[in-house]
This record gives structure tokens, sequence and C-alpha cells, in this order.
């Protein structure tokens, strides 16, 4: 490489550096936009799983998991006794040594399997285990001391629970199974100690991924470590979720024990193939630009389709390629940037959705106080209990879901009925088919619930007796609804009464009404003591939130209460009024008002309703992802919320937002959209995007129809008109439009190619003046040739036998000054001259080539000039007559290869009319040789400047004819070899005379 | 055994932390805030439990467990994103953290700004690109116009030899092209040397020859020189077929002819030698149509005429065509050559025209071309003295078609003075 290169190349270099390095950061910046969108999508999938994970990551869950694998694993086998025998050798390989399974079928006589908690084992079939809480009894069975009313505190079937115990701590898990076409309850116990949770890990950890396809590896502390710093990105939130990724994949981490467990999701090929995309357009528009800069010497854009077609390939073609390449990078960039906020948008609506479910909730609520006031306030207190029943008719039996409507005198007198509570969700579920009937029952039970036998006769009954919403009606009004010998009952209407009267006594005392001082005691004291409740706090707090409806917590249950007082509180008779609803049929007509609404979108979302009530049902106004409940489930601060992207039941990819609902925390209300709205919306982003990218690739299609339209075709016609030009029968094309120059070039070429045809004519007529054949004669052999440099030229030479005397022969050899057409002139004059000028007898040579002169120099005035050597010679002897004009010297060529000169020094021919002109006699050696030449052959260029010369000429030729027996062809083939070439800057001709 | 009692002062900790973690991350602002059951205790920077919104989120941090983001505007800083993290193995606290709040679709569009001046700065450079190229392209064309301009001057050395450090195939095609030009108009001179101009005076006989050349030379052959004995010979003859084969052809017959006028020739064997040496052995490749006359010092005329357009005799008595039935040279073999031989009397005029010459009077036919000029020399005599023939042959030569004319035009009047 040259300075020159360099210094362009470097040029080439910082002007390419700029767009280079903006292409470049507009490549990253795009394919970070991009990955960033692509990354959002997949780490909220990837989320969904995690948060499966998280809801079955406790080690309860991990239980629960090893023991249903079990379970499936070993339910095949034949006998119970067998099947207890592997299912605890399989619970000994999954990490669980020394189980204790106790067993036992509904109504066995004899149990052998049950050890010492056959009767506990019968209570477990039944469908509540509430009945255990008044349970004394510890069973002793050796190796635990178990006091059976913690069951009540379990009654989670499956679930394994945490059993404190004062001699060890143990896990313990109840359910139903069934073996040998029967249905057996079981107790499963074992030490906590006794648990390796590395094996249980492990098992955990093979049964996830199987159901997870996603979750991909776990890792521990110091290999995570590794791995996260392999990462492009990595970020781990408080709550040990960790999001990262790389060039390849994106992953979702997990604490879980000591370990991380990784999820991952690929980024999609596209996104791949886009980068390497830009690349390779960058990196070849990059190569393209230097070469063009380092190249630019040989692309100076002349009128040329070759260096045009060049030039804009290495200069247009990277201006207007790196733009475009730009536009596509912005429009990407631009593209996935609001990729990511519409989906981020779409995240928000959701979000923004959900709150608008809270103030939903809150109206409800607040519509319902309202309702209930102003029902209330058209009533009159009442003192009698038919009238507190038909008030009851009419207010609890479904008017607002009321469950409980408990109305006391001022005394403490109950007066409403003591009914069982009215249940919307049971009413509801009491018209679905049996199957869901019998489904919704388990439901409860499992979940700890108690359904009441009213209930209970409604849904356990068969398919047949499908109930109509009046008969229904009029069934929950009917006798069945009469609580008898509830031992709660009594203890509940004491605690009432009690807070009736307290109640009313505070009321009546805020009125300034005089209370007798026994009337503040009550037996709300004694019950409130026992519930561990403080009396006055709890008075207080019924009498602030009097005309209210308000949420009470007790334990895992929720219920909502409206208390009032009815009358006048000055008055003599006034009713203390609770309205009561459990939790879940608090809010049942809102939400299935809420999941109908949802049900008429059309724009695929929907809404979820999830009820944390035992009784409460979930809605949902299309079907969930298989696992959502759990991960709703999950929720358990209020406020709390997740979000995810999730396939759908029905296989559609949706956006999910979960939250806790802050306004009725029994509730987690979900809303989801489809993903596909997302790419809606992306799609008309990307149409606008590729509507550009399309009007630019317009925009410079036609920029290079211009182009090639008006510069490349005329100057490729003009290109195929120069063709032909220099081709002998090829006939100029017919060129398009010509206009301006094009028209004179055409022009031009037209009468160049007239006057190329034409010389080609002048170059066969000239041809035809020399002698083609050798001429043998006596011991005389003359041969010749003669290589124009253009078409036609001005040497020439001949030789015939004299008209007058066969036995010699006249041989000449000439050149005219100059060569090309006007130099063929006097070759013309003169060739044809001599034949004329020898029919004039007894002339010698020197005589002839006077006579010739004499005619020849009036015509040519000195326009051109000739050298001439004639050449009489004996065939027969050899003795000659030379004669000659300023002619390169004749080189005698000796048998042994020596060689001398005949040399005529004369002015030439057209110098002078009067001239003298030397001669000589002679003869030419046997066996010698004599070469004219001219002086094409001793000027002609050496590629190192230098001239073959005349002396060097003559050895060369006397070596030839020494040596060759084609001498002649030898010489031409050596002139090629020593000059390189056979364009030579002048007409060479030689004529080789040899004599025996 | 050693033991290294340190006493750890919570709120030297925390600022401590809070300062590492400033110095890692330069655009943020980090806080803590301590909380208790009946609420936030303490912060790190005081001025956290100032902002009404700051305090609210941490207090639904502590009671939700978990980590919220808030879109906050803090006074006198703007909109600033707000993260709460329950620090749990911090012990109670609060880390707050805020970053300033640039919504990503401000950030694209300040970096779509940045491209769109890219975009911009890139599509001036491809104007640039295009400006320089067709500035190239310009002084390219340029050159080509200039060259055709030398072309039309005949400047064909400048061209030839001006100096070129790369030049594209047409640019070469069109040095090749005036190559060929130029050695063709360089033989122009050589070529007028052949044909007689001018005027000639033998006895009593005075020629006046015009003679105007082709573009590619041209096949008018016009000879005129003395003789013994006061006479003259006048050759006057086209040669078919393309103008430079002519032309060299041409050239032959000249010094065929200079060579035979040692003696007095024969104009008839004159032809017939032209014939021998010429055209006899080359088939009908190129005919030679010549008019040779040898006038003596009584004012007769030897003509021989092979196939030449007929000499128009301009006399008192009007104008007449010496009509031939002779063919050109080339024609046949033996060739058809008619010879005559008339008395011109003083002050007659006997006119030779070429084809070329011809076609000024019909450029659609030489035959009525001839004839037309018949006519005009008969109707106008006076018009067609020497000085108003050398006016009108100027004028000809003036107009514009005579440059592009591709044909020789020629025309000889031979004048019998008194």
């Amino acid at each position: 490489m040259n300075w020159n290169k360099g210094i362009r190349l470097l040029t080439g270099f910082l002007i390419w550096l700029p767009f280079a390095v903006l292409i470049w950061g507009g490549i990253v910046q795009g394919s970070q936009m991009r990955r960033t969108f692509e990354r959002e999508v997949l780490s909220e999938m990837l989320r969904f799983e995690v948060e499966k994970l998280q809801r079955i990551k406790s080690r309860e869950s991990s239980l629960s998991l090893v023991w249903q694998t079990t379970i499936k694993s070993v339910e095949s086998v034949g006998s119970v006794a067998d099947w207890r025998k592997k299912a605890l050798l399989s619970l000994e390989e999954h990490g669980i040594s020394r189980p204790y399974l106790f067993l036992s079928a509904q109504n066995e006589e004899n149990p052998a399997l049950s050890g010492k908690f056959g009767s506990l084992l019968q209570k477990l079939f039944s469908s509540s285990l509430i009945q255990l809480m008044d349970e004394k009894e510890t069973i002793d069975a050796g190796f635990i001391e178990l006091p059976v009313h913690l069951l009540y505190t379990m009654p989670r079937r499956y679930q394994f629970y945490s059993l404190p115990l004062p001699r060890n701590d143990w896990w313990m898990c109840q359910g139903l199974m069934t073996a040998e076409n029967r249905q057996y309850a079981y107790l499963l116990f074992f030490e906590k100690q006794h648990v390796d949770w590395h094996k249980i890990f492990e098992a955990f950890f093979c049964r996830v991924q199987k159901e997870l396809p996603s979750l991909w590896t776990k890792l521990s502390a110091a290999e995570s470590v590794a791995w996260q710093t392999d990462l492009s990105y990595w970020n781990i939130g408080p709550d040990g979720i960790g999001t990262g990724h790389d060039s390849r994949f994106v992953y979702q981490a997990v604490n879980f024990e000591d370990k991380l467990l990784v999820f991952r999701s690929a980024f999609s090929n596209f996104v791949l193939i886009w980068e390497r995309i830009a690349l390779l357009a960058f990196v070849l528009l990059s190569f393209v630009w230097l070469v063009s800069f380092y190249r630019s010497e040989t692309t100076a854009f002349e009128i040329d389709s070759k260096s045009l077609r060049e030039g804009l390939w290495l200069f247009l073609g990277p201006a207007i390629g790196l733009p475009l390449l730009g536009l596509v990078l912005v429009g990407n960039l631009e593209m996935f940037s609001e990729s990511s906020n519409i989906l981020h948008r779409k995240f928000a609506r959701l979000s923004q959705e959900l709150e608008n479910m809270e103030t939903e909730f809150r109206e409800y609520t607040s519509v319902k106080e309202q309702e209930i006031t102003e029902f209330l306030s058209t009533r009159q207190p009442i003192t009698s209990k038919e009238a507190a029943r038909a008030w009851c008719e009419e207010a609890n039996c479904g008017k607002w879901n009321v469950g409980y409507l408990h109305i006391f005198s001022a005394t403490g007198e109950k007066l409403s009925p003591t009914w069982f509570q009215y249940r919307p969700s049971y009413a509801y579920v009491a018209a679905m088919p049996e199957h869901l009937r019998h489904w919704f029952l388990r439901r409860v039970n499992n979940r700890g619930g108690k359904v009441e036998q009213v209930y209970q006769t409604l849904l356990q009954r068969s398919s047949r007796e499908q109930l109509t919403t009046s008969e229904l009606e009029e069934y929950l009004r009917g006798p069945d609804r009469e609580r008898i010998g509830d031992p709660n009952d009594a203890a509940i209407d004491k605690f009432m009464s009690g807070l009736a009267v307290q109640t009313c006594n505070r009321v009546r005392a805020n009125c300034e009404v005089i209370l007798s001082q026994g009337e503040k005691q009550g037996v709300m004291s004694v019950m409130a003591a026992a519930a561990g409740v403080d009396e006055e706090a709890y008075v207080n707090e019924t009498v602030a939130d009097l005309g209210k409806i308000v949420r009470i917590a007790t334990g895992n249950e929720k219920f909502y209460n409206f208390a009032c007082i009815l009358g006048d509180p000055t008055a003599d008779i006034i009713n203390f009024v609770l309205l009561h609803w459990r939790s879940g049929h608090f809010s049942f007509s809102l939400v299935r008002s809420l999941i109908d609404k949802a049900r008429t979108a059309t724009d695929g979302s929907a809404t979820y309703i999830f009820n944390r009530d035992s009784e409460g049902l979930d809605f949902a106004s299309r079907a969930a992802p298989k696992d959502m409940v759990a991960i709703a489930g999950g929720l358990e601060a209020t406020g709390e919320w997740c979000r995810f992207i999730a396939k759908s039941e029905e296989g559609i990819w949706n956006l999910y937002w979960l939250k806790s609902s802050e306004s009725l925390d029994h509730l987690i209300i979900a809303r989801s959209l489809p993903l596909s709205e997302v790419y809606n919306e992306c799609g008309r982003v990307a149409r606008s995007y590729y509507s550009a990218v399309v009007l630019g690739l317009v925009w410079i299609s036609l920029g290079i129809y211009i182009l090639r339209r008006f510069l490349l075709h005329p100057v490729y016609d003009l290109e195929s008109a120069i063709e032909p030009l220099f081709k002998v029968g090829r006939s100029l094309p017919v060129i398009r439009d010509p206009v301006g120059e094009v028209l004179a070039l055409t022009t031009l070429f037209g009468q160049v190619k007239e006057g190329l045809d034409q010389l080609s004519l002048a170059q066969a007529l000239q041809e035809n003046l020399f002698p083609s054949n050798r001429l043998e004669r006596g011991r005389l052999r003359i041969e010749g040739k003669s290589v124009m440099m253009e078409q036609v030229g001005g040497d020439f030479f001949d030789f015939f036998p004299d008209p007058f005397d066969e036995d010699f022969v006249y041989v000449f050899i000439g050149d005219v000054t100059g060569h090309g057409l006007a130099a063929a002139i006097v070759v013309a004059m003169i060739s044809s001259a001599i034949p004329i000028v020898v029919k004039n007898p007894g002339k010698t040579p020197d005589q002839l080539i006077r006579i010739i002169n004499e005619h020849l120099t009036p015509i040519l005035k000195r326009l051109r000039m000739s050298s001439i050597m004639l050449m009489r010679i004996d065939t027969r002897t050899g003795e000659f007559s030379l004669s000659g004009a300023a002619h390169p010297r004749l080189v005698h060529v000796m048998p042994d290869g020596s060689f001398d000169f005949f040399e005529m020094n004369a002015f030439p021919l057209g110098a002078n009319v009067k001239m003298k002109l030397p001669s000589m006699q002679s003869k030419v050696g046997d066996n010698s040789a004599v070469v004219f030449y001219t002086d094409g052959w001793a000027e002609a260029m050496l590629p190192d400047g230098e001239m073959i010369g005349y002396d060097g000429f003559a050895q060369m030729v006397s070596a030839a004819i020494k040596n060759e027996t084609k001498p002649i062809d030898f010489l031409y083939d050596k002139l090629e070899m020593l000059t390189g070439t056979t364009a030579w800057s002048d007409d060479v001709t030689i004529v080789l005379l040899e004599f025996d | 055994m050693r033991v290294l009692v340190a006493l750890l002062d919570p709120d030297r900790l925390f600022r401590n932390y809070l300062a590492e973690l400033s110095q890692k991350k330069m655009n943020m602002r980090f806080g803590v805030v301590e909380m208790t059951e009946s609420g936030p205790k303490s912060s790190m920077p005081d001025q956290l439990l100032l902002n009404t919104d700051l305090l609210m989120l941490s207090e639904e941090v502590w009671r939700l467990k978990c980590t919220i983001d808030r879109l906050i505007d803090l006074p006198g800083r703007g909109k600033y994103l707000v993260t709460g993290i329950l620090a749990r193995h911090m012990g109670d606290v609060i880390l707050v953290g805020a970053t300033p709040f640039r919504p990503i679709s401000e950030r694209n569009h300040r970096t779509l700004s940045f491209f769109i001046l890219f975009v911009v700065f890139s599509f001036c450079s491809a104007i640039l690109s295009a400006l320089f190229i067709s500035g190239n392209l310009g002084s390219s064309i340029k050159r080509v116009a200039k060259a055709l301009e030398r072309i039309r001057n005949h400047e064909f050395v400048a061209i030839l030899h001006a100096e070129s450090s790369s030049e594209g195939r047409i640019y070469s095609g069109i040095r090749k092209a005036v190559h060929t030009l130029a050695e063709i108009y360089n033989a122009q001179p050589l070529r007028k040397k052949l044909v007689f101009e001018g005027t000639i005076t033998a006895g009593c006989f005075a020629l006046e020859s015009y003679f105007h050349p082709g573009k590619f030379l041209g096949g008018d052959y016009v000879e005129a020189m003395p003789l013994a004995e006061n006479r003259l010979l006048f050759c006057i003859g086209e040669i078919s077929g393309k103008p430079i084969p002519a032309t060299l052809l041409i050239a032959r017959m000249k010094m065929c002819i200079s060579l035979s006028t040692a003696g007095v020739p024969d104009s008839r064997q004159l032809l017939l030698d032209l014939n021998d040496y010429f055209v006899r052995d080359k088939g009908s490749a190129q005919q030679i149509s010549i008019t040779c006359v040898v006038t003596d010092e009584s004012g007769n005329l030897d003509i021989a005429c092979a196939g030449h357009y007929a000499a128009i005799l301009l006399s008192g008595y009007g104008a007449v065509c010496l009509q031939d039935d002779s063919a050109p040279l080339g024609s046949v073999q033996p060739p058809n050559i008619f010879r005559r031989n008339i008395l011109m009397e003083a002050g007659t005029s006997l006119f030779f025209a070429t084809s070329g010459c011809l076609k000024l009077f019909d450029q659609m036919s030489s035959e009525n071309g001839l004839e037309k000029f018949r006519a005009e020399l008969a109707a106008g005599p006076e018009n067609w003295c020497s000085e108003k023939l050398k006016y009108f042959w100027n004028s000809t030569e003036r107009d514009d078609d005579a440059e592009a004319s591709d044909a020789d035009r020629s025309m000889a009047v031979l004048r019998r003075s008194a």
C-alpha cells in the first residue's frame, strides 16, 4: 500500500467512523429494545411458573407433593396391607424415615392397620372435623400422644401440618384414599428429625421439573454465583426471585432451600436472525465503504457503465444503504420500545381495572349499607316473636344474601327464630349438576368447612331431584331451615343477648336515659371472657359501628355484620338488630354480577374472582390456567399482587394480574387480557414501520430507476456502440433516445465506424500490394512480411522478376515517414510506380529511384518522404546492383553467421526533385543472405526503455538465419517476446533474401 | 484466643451502607426508614419522613411485606421513581431508593431524536456523496463534451496527447475514434495534393478546377499537367466504392499517369493502361469512371471517356452534353472507352463535373443534376465566367451541407481563349 492509498483509507475511516459508531449504537440499542420486549414477555411467562413454584415451595407443600407422588406410584398394588407397606417404603426412599401410617375403612369392625387410632379414623370420614373441637381425649399410641381436638385445627385433607407436641415435633397428614375398591381414612405421622430434606428436595425437584418444562436447573450457592457472573443482566429482588438473561435465554430464578432453581426460556430465533442480519449489513456496508475509499483512484466516475456501477455501488451504495440501515434500526428501535410500552400499558390497564373493581366493591358495601338503613328506617320496633318471624321471612331469605338476622329486645330477649344460615353460594351450587355439587361438598370438606344439614340434603340429592329456582326457594323457606339442637346456638344467643343489652344500654346512655346498675351486667361478660374478647372494647366497637357494615375476622373465618338499634333510643321499645354474613356470601351477588359483566367482553378480557372463604366459590368469566387458583391462594397479604403471562385452559396466552383485594379482603381478584392484544397493537406499530421502510425502498428504487434510465442505460448504449466500433463487420447498434452529448457521440461513432470499415478495405488493398508468397528463382529465395502499426501503414516491400530478363529480380523495401493512412497513400504511389518504371529498359536502380522521385516530389511537396532500398540481383550469380535513399543499411549475413552491412546514404524520396543517389555493385556470397528491414525492428522499445538497436537486430537476425528454419516467423515471435507486446509503435517489415 | 468485640452503631452502619450504595449508583438516592409496629420510628435522611408520599410508601411496604414502586413527585426535585424494599435481613427497616423518573417513551424519544439527527446526517452525507458523484460525472461529461468540440474543430492532437490518469471505456473509445479520425484527417492534405485545384493554362486553353474534399477523403480525381508542345493533359474521374480505398487507388493512378507523361500520351491508351494496371484483374470492386483530355495548340481536344458524366460544351449555340455510351473502367473487359476529337472554338467552354458536384443541382440524381446544370449553363452562360464560377463554388463550400458532405465535389472548366 502506498502512502496515497493509505491516506485515502484513513480519510474513509475517519468519515466512516461516526457512521459506524451511530449505526453500531443503533444495532445495539435496537437489539436491546427488541430483547427487552421479548425479555419482558418471556420473563412474565416464566413468572407464572415461578409463582406456581412459590406456592408449593413451602416444606408442607413439598411433603404433600412427595406424598401425592407416593400415593399415585403405589395405588395399583393389590391389598391395602401391601399398599401400606410399599407406601412406607416409598416414603423412606424419598427421605422420610420411620413414618407411621394408619388406615381404616369406613365402619370397619376390626381394623388391623389402624393402631390406636381406629375411632379417630372413623371420624375422619365425616364431612367436617368441627365436631372434634370439643374432644378432650388424647390418644397415646406409644410413639405419640395426640390430643384429638388438635385435628379440629388441621381440617384440610392431604395437607401436612406441623404438630408441635411436648416430646417431639411431628408432621401429620390425614385424608381419604381408595384401595381394594374401598375408601380408607388414613393418618400419617413422622418425626421432623427423621426427614432428609435433601432427598425430599430431590424428589420435589424431579416432580416439579416434569410439570414445569421451563424449569431448567438447580444450582448450589457457589454454582449460582459463577452462573450469575456469566449473565449479561441479573437482578434479584428482595423476595428471592431473580431475573436475568444472556444472549440466548431469559432466566427466572427462585431460592429454594439452599439452592437456586432456575427457569429459562429461549429468545426467539427472529431476534438472533435480525441481530445477525443487521451486523452483516453493517460489516458489508462498512467494508464496501472502506474499500471504495481505498479504490477511489480506480473509480473516478468516468462515463463508463462499469466504473459508474462500481462507483454507485461503492459510494452511493453505502451512502444510501447506511441511512436505510439507520432507518431500519430507528424503526426497529421505536417499534420495539413501543411494543414494550404497549405491554406495560396493557398490564397497567389490568391493574387499573382491578382498582376499578376495588372501587365497585367499596360502592357495593356502601350501597348495601344504605339500602339496609333505608329498609330499617321504615320498620317499627317489635316485641313479639311472631312479628320478628314475619320480618325474618321477608328479610332473611335471599334479601341482601343475609346469613343471619338477629333481632333482640332491649332486655336481651331473642325475638328472631333460629334458622340455618342462608348461603347463596350453596343455593347457586344446588342448581348445578350432581357431579359439581359433590365436587363442591368435597371441596368445602377438604377445606375444613362445615356444611349444615339443610344444605347437605340439598346438595346430596340425586340428579333426578333437580329443583327449579322456585322449588329451591320454597325448600329454603321450608321447615328444614329450623335449626334445633345445635349446642352452639344457645351460647351464641346468650352472647348476642348480652351484646344487645349492652349496646342498647350504651345507646340509651348516650341519649341520657338513666339505666339501672343491674342492667349493665349481663351474660355477655361470661361469654366474652370465654371467647377471650374484651367485652368493653367489643361493645364500644359495636356501638361505634352501628349502622355500618363492618368486617370481623375471627381465626380463619371472616364475617360481615351490620348492627343497628331499631326505634327511638328514648322510647321504651327498641330492638337490637344484627345482620350477619359469611364473607363469601356477602360478596356473592356482586361477584356474580361482575363475572356476568365480564362475560360480555368482546376483547378477550376476563375477570377471575377467587374466594378465600371455605364456602366461597371461585368465579371466572373465562377458563383460567390450571394452577391459577394455587397462585391466587398464595396472595396472603391484603393488596399483594402478582402478574404474569400464562396459557389459559383454552390454549390462549393471556396477561394476568392478580391482586388480593383491599376492600373485600376475602377475595383475590384478577383480570386477564389476551397477549394477542399486545401483538395486535405491536402489529399496528410494525405496519407503520414497514410502510416507512417500504416507502424508503420505493424512494431508493425510484432513484435507482432514474439512475438506470438516464445514466446507466445511455452509457451502456454508448459502450455497446464502442464495442463493435473496432470489429470489422459488426454494425453499430441503435441507441435509445440519443440526445445531447449522447447524440454527438452516436454520430461520431457512426462516422468512425464508417472510417474504420473503409480503413479495413484500405488495409486489404495495401496488403495486396505486397507479395504474399516467397519467390524462388535460380539460387535465390526471397520472402517478406510486414506488420502494420495501424490498419494501413508506411512500410512497403516487393520483389518481382525483371520484365526484360527473368534471371534478374528486383527487390525493394521502403518506409514512408509517419504511419497510418497518409503514409499508406505514399506507399500506394511508390509501390505502384516501381513496377511501372522498371519497364524502362537499361535503367539502373539509382536511375529508377531518381525517376520515381522526380514524379513523386511535386506531388508530396515534402508532406511525406520515404526511404527506399532497391536491388536488382542476378539469381544465378548473386551479383547485384543496389541503390537506396535514407533507408537502414542492409544486413549481409555470411554462412558462418557473421554479418556486414550494405549502406546507402542519401536524402529520402520526396525531399528534393533532383537528388544524388548512391549505388553499388556487389555480390551475395554463397549460402549467404541479405536482410532488408525497416527501422521498426531496430527502434522497437524493450521494457527497460532501451531500443533493440541496429547492431542488436543484426545479431538477432544473423542468429535466426543460421539456426532457424523459418527465420522470419522466429524473428517476429522474438520481437514480441522481447517487447512483451504486438502493439509496436511503428510498422515492422522484413524481407529476407537468401542465396544458395 | 482473641475475641474481637465490635460495638456497632446501627445509625453509622446504615449511613455507611447508604454512602457505599450512593457511590455505586450515582444517579440514585437512597434512604432507610426504621419501622416499628406503631409506625415509622426514624429515617435517614430525616426528610424521608417529612414527605407524606414517602411515608405512606414506607408504611405500605411494611404492611404488605413486599417491594413497592411508586411514582412520587418530590418537591423541588421533580418526578422520581421510588422503590421501597423491606430489608428483612437488616432488621425492621425499609430501604428507599429513588431515581429520576424518565418514562421509557421519553427516553426513546430522546433516542429517536438522536437517530433522526443521525438519519438527517446520513441523508446529508448521501446528498454530498451524490453531489460528489455528480460533480465527477459532470466533469467527466464536460471532458467528453470538450473532446467532441475538439473533434469538431479537428484538434485531434490535443485529445490524443491529453494526460489522463484514468479513463472510462467511453472516453477510451473516444480516444480511439479520435485516433482514427486523426489518421483520416491527417491524410487530407496529402489527399488534396492528389487532386488538381486551381488554374492552368496551356496554349489556347485555360483550365479551372474546383475541388471540395469529402469528410472521409473521397473518390474524385482531377489531374492537369502540361505536356510538351504546349499541350495539356486533363483527367477528371471518380472511383466507385468507399472513399479511403478510392483515395489509395487515386494515389496509384496519379503516379501512373504522371509516369506516363514523358511524351505525348494517347488519351485512350492512357485509360487502357489504367485499366490494365489497376482494375483489369481486380473484379468489379472498384470502378474508375474517368475522362481524359489532351489538348493541342490548335484548339483540338482528344477526349477519351470511360463512363464518366458527359462534359457540357458551352458555346454561342448553347449548352450541349457530350453524351457517349462508354462504361467505367473495371465494369467491363475489355474496357468500353469512347474517344472523340473535337475542335473548340474560341470562347467556348467545356464543363466537367463529378457526381458530388452534380448533386448540388439535384440531390436525388446525378443524371438529373447534369441536366439541370446544363440547363443553368444554357440559361445564363454569363453566370459561369471564371469570377462567378469561383463565387458560386465558394458559396457552396460555405453551405452547412458541404461541411457534412461525405462525398468529394469536383468541377473543372476548360476554356478556349481567342
